[in-house]
């Protein structure tokens, strides 16, 4: 009996080890639609959880391996589509085409992520922004698939209630969290580190670094598909700004200021700025104006992003409420 | 983006109207302006970590953003606009042609013989070449490595305002113009290598070929596209660029 | 039995022939030195045994399995590593986390496969070198002498049955080249075959059984270090043509 429960002990170290804050955050997301009957909190929510699911996905291949991925679009954007033709043209149920979404996705992780194994530095970024710009451009060309400009209306919502909407959302998210910081905790996550410091020499410990680049890629891009499908169905429609720089640049943003590498830090900035970008519209004039001063500031006083900064770094208080246990036994490698 | 629209505010706002000679002093003071404003963003925004691509790159572009919104909020979205140096146009082999376009052919060039003599025989020029090679190594032969970087921005800055400048007259003055000449800028240098001008040249000229080509032969749509997938096929092959060196 | 064999191998980097028509053997247990000039062409020819760099004629085995066309990391996994002549140390990881990464490769899973035993052998390896008290210290704030142990230390996660030693004691002090040697020597008893570049003659000499000699691409000479260092050919590739007593018996 006690055997078994030091095994579950073990087993649930993801959750034991993680930060408190994290974990008040989930329950708090979850509780919170049953205690609030205003759907205008209930849309900011779903978008900052959406960009939430982003910004982690992105992070655990662009700020593990420090090459910057910026046609994440192409991911979000390309499966947001994608559900919305197997919804739409195939009349497919909502998450059996958000689920082949992502898994689509995923595949073209795997190939772009082996196309790309030889690019590095900005030539990775450029080579990655211009997949995304394909797609992008290949959408006001076959405007009789995609609906060019207008994108593609009428898809089914996920639910029959936002409050439940935001609920699945607020799932996913909490089950894609766990997955990432799981992933980054094991071998996976101290290999990718690895060869962020210095490829040659992981190469010489014996680890094929091209399949774990390969499979951080396709990670990356199917939670970021997931998060692009969901996305979708919960405005139940699709256009081209999806497939846009702009979704790129915001969670290349978003990712630098919590923290490269540390999928805490860009969760907490995703849900803060998204709530904080809402918050600014009533002074509406110069909402972007102080939005975008803003993201200066925090940038400037952290460059190394907000959870490494002095703050946080220098107190074990503040440590571990924000990141968790870091230095179990449980941490090291499976 | 603020190279033009200075143009604007010195010549429209300061000078009020007059003839070309005031046209030519408000750019030239815009370009030193931009150029001034420039080493100050270098000196307090980006020196404390120049030595981390990324945070260059993502401050650079919340800079971008930032100055973008508040030349919507003073100017608004709609764009203001700048007069020609050279008005009219001429009919070139049967072809029409925009002339203050054709003033653009002499500008480059000169601009690119300058940079490359200043680059190859200046002692200035030599420094900064070093640095982009091997900024330790520069530092051991005595190059001020600090100097250098803050040329390199006021100089960078001070051509794109001059672009800026000379466009204005002919495309839209709006606050988010930057964005797509950005990312021509940032995929022709990529194409032809970083660090290599001669292959940003060629990778110019490959890109402008091939897009008017394919406009006039294909369609108009398919422009961008064929640009996209020449870059595409580039990196792919030779993930370095064109002329480029290996990323160590 | 040779444990590596090369032969004939040539590499040509554009207009310079950096390796030309080298022959040579390792023998099992044996610890063997590679020395010549700058510039000779010997870290090229680590580079090419180990799959960083292809070569373009010859064969290269090891264990009478030909290399050509391996990927660095499939050689690793047959058990042939190497450490690195300019240091190459996984910066903003801990020591331990360094450690780690050689013990996720195939060949560590597969000899060790249980995870309490694999960070039982990391932490032995850092006993062996000294290093175990730094286990949790970043690689960062290592000097010379200890990140060269580390790259050993790495290299030995993997429990090669062969260890190239890229110039290991380039920048230390002679304190810390005892160390090192005592440790080539233990592990060379301990039944590791050790192949050293150097450029540290004294100390190498007095470590190796055997010396292939390298100069512009070409092997100009073999054997015992004692007969290796009064050769002519040797004697003036180093130091010129003229009359030298190298001084090392």
């Amino acid at each position: 009996m006690h055997n078994k429960i030091i095994k579950i002990k073990k087993f649930l170290y993801p959750i034991r080890d993680e930060s408190p804050f994290i974990i008040i955050l989930f329950a708090i997301g979850i509780l919170f639609p049953f205690y609030t009957d205003n759907y205008f909190y209930i849309e900011v929510a779903k978008t900052a959880a959406i960009y939430a699911i982003f910004v982690i996905s992105w992070d655990i291949l662009s700020g593990y391996t420090h090459e910057i991925n910026l046609g994440y679009a192409f991911f979000v954007g390309g499966a947001g589509y994608l559900s919305a033709l197997f919804n739409v043209y195939l009349s497919l149920p909502v998450f059996a085409s958000i689920l082949f979404a992502s898994f689509s996705a995923g595949i073209f992780g795997i190939l772009i992520g082996y196309l790309t194994l030889r690019s590095k530095g900005p030539y990775f970024a450029m080579v990655t922004l211009v997949f995304a710009s394909i797609l992008f451009t290949s959408s006001f060309i076959f405007t009789g698939v995609t609906g060019g400009e207008e994108g593609i209306s009428g898809l089914d919502c996920l639910t029959d209630d936002p409050l439940k909407d935001f609920l699945i959302i607020w799932l996913v998210l909490l089950v894609s969290y766990f997955i990432l910081r799981i992933y980054s905790r094991s071998r996976h996550g101290i290999i990718l580190k690895a060869i962020r410091a210095d490829e040659d020499a992981t190469k010489s410990a014996g680890i094929n670094t091209s399949f774990y680049k390969i499979e951080a890629f396709a990670l990356s891009a199917t939670l970021g598909g997931a998060g692009g499908g969901l996305f979708a169905h919960a405005q139940m429609h699709i256009g081209p700004t999806m497939l846009s720089a702009e979704i790129s640049i915001i969670v290349l943003l978003m990712t630098t200021i919590g923290g490269m590498g540390s999928i805490v830090g860009p969760f907490w900035v995703a849900i803060i700025l998204s709530i904080f970008n809402e918050w600014l519209r009533i002074v509406e004039e110069y909402r972007l104006v102080l939005y975008t001063g803003i993201l200066i500031l925090l940038l400037y006083l952290s460059p190394d992003g907000l959870i490494n900064s002095k703050f946080i770094k220098n107190s074990r208080i503040t440590s571990y409420l924000f990141k968790g246990k870091t230095n179990s036994d449980e941490y090291f490698g499976s | 983006m603020l190279g033009a629209y200075f143009t604007y505010i010195f010549y429209s706002m300061i000078f009020g109207t007059g003839g070309k000679l005031i046209l030519i002093i408000s750019s030239f003071l815009s370009i030193l302006t931009v150029s001034i404003l420039a080493c100050g963003v270098f000196y307090i925004l980006l020196k404390p970590k120049i030595e981390s691509l990324t945070y260059v790159m993502v401050i650079s572009l919340a800079f971008a953003l930032f100055i973008a919104e508040i030349m919507s909020l003073i100017f608004g979205i709609a764009g203001t606009s700048v007069p020609s140096f050279i008005e009219g146009n001429t009919t070139l082999f049967g072809v029409k042609v925009i002339n203050q376009q054709l003033f653009l052919i002499p500008i480059a060039l000169i601009i690119l013989f300058t940079l490359l003599y200043f680059l190859k025989e200046t002692k200035l020029g030599r420094g900064i070449d070093a640095v982009a090679q091997n900024r330790e190594g520069a530092v051991l032969m005595g190059v001020n490595v600090k100097n250098a970087n803050l040329i390199i921005s006021g100089l960078s800055a001070a051509l794109a305002a001059l672009a800026g400048t000379v466009i204005a007259p002919v495309s839209a003055v709006v606050p988010h113009m930057w964005l797509f000449p950005l990312i021509k800028a940032f995929a022709i240098a990529i194409l032809g290598g970083v660090g290599s001008l001669g292959g940003s040249i060629i990778a110019s000229f490959i890109l402008g070929y091939a897009e008017v080509f394919t406009s006039f032969i294909i369609s108009d749509q398919l422009t961008e596209m064929v640009s996209l997938i020449v870059i595409v096929t580039v990196l792919l092959i030779k993930p370095q660029g064109i002329l480029g060196h290996k990323i160590t | 039995m040779n444990i590596l064999a090369a032969e004939n191998v040539t590499k040509r980097f554009g207009g310079l022939q950096a390796l030309s028509h080298i022959s040579f053997g390792v023998q099992t247990r044996q610890i063997l030195g590679i020395i010549g000039p700058n510039g000779a062409g010997k870290t090229t020819l680590f580079n090419c045994i180990t799959g960083f760099i292809p070569f373009d004629s010859g064969t290269i085995t090891f264990d009478e399995e030909p290399l050509k066309g391996r990927k660095p990391h499939q050689i690793v996994n047959m058990g042939l590593a190497r450490t690195w002549q300019l240091v190459k140390a996984f910066f903003g990881m801990q020591v331990i986390e360094a450690m780690l990464v050689p013990s996720f490769s195939q060949r560590s899973m597969k000899m060790v496969p249980s995870r309490k035993n694999r960070m039982e052998r990391i932490k032995n390896l850092l006993q062996e070198m000294g290093l175990k008290e730094k286990i949790r210290t970043e690689v960062d704030k290592l000097n010379q002498g200890e990140l060269r142990l580390l790259d050993i230390a790495r290299a030995l996660v993997t429990s090669p049955r062969l260890l190239l030693l890229d110039e290991p004691f380039s920048g230390l002090s002679h304190r810390e080249i005892e160390n090192i040697s005592q440790v080539v020597r233990r592990l060379n008893q301990e039944g590791l075959t050790i192949v050293i570049i150097e450029h540290r003659l004294r100390e190498l000499m007095k470590l190796v059984h055997n010396v292939v000699v390298i100069n512009f691409g070409e092997k100009i000479a073999e054997g015992p270090p004692q007969e290796v260092v009064q050769e002519k050919t040797v004697v003036e590739a180093y130091l010129g043509k003229g009359r030298f007593n190298l001084g090392v018996a």
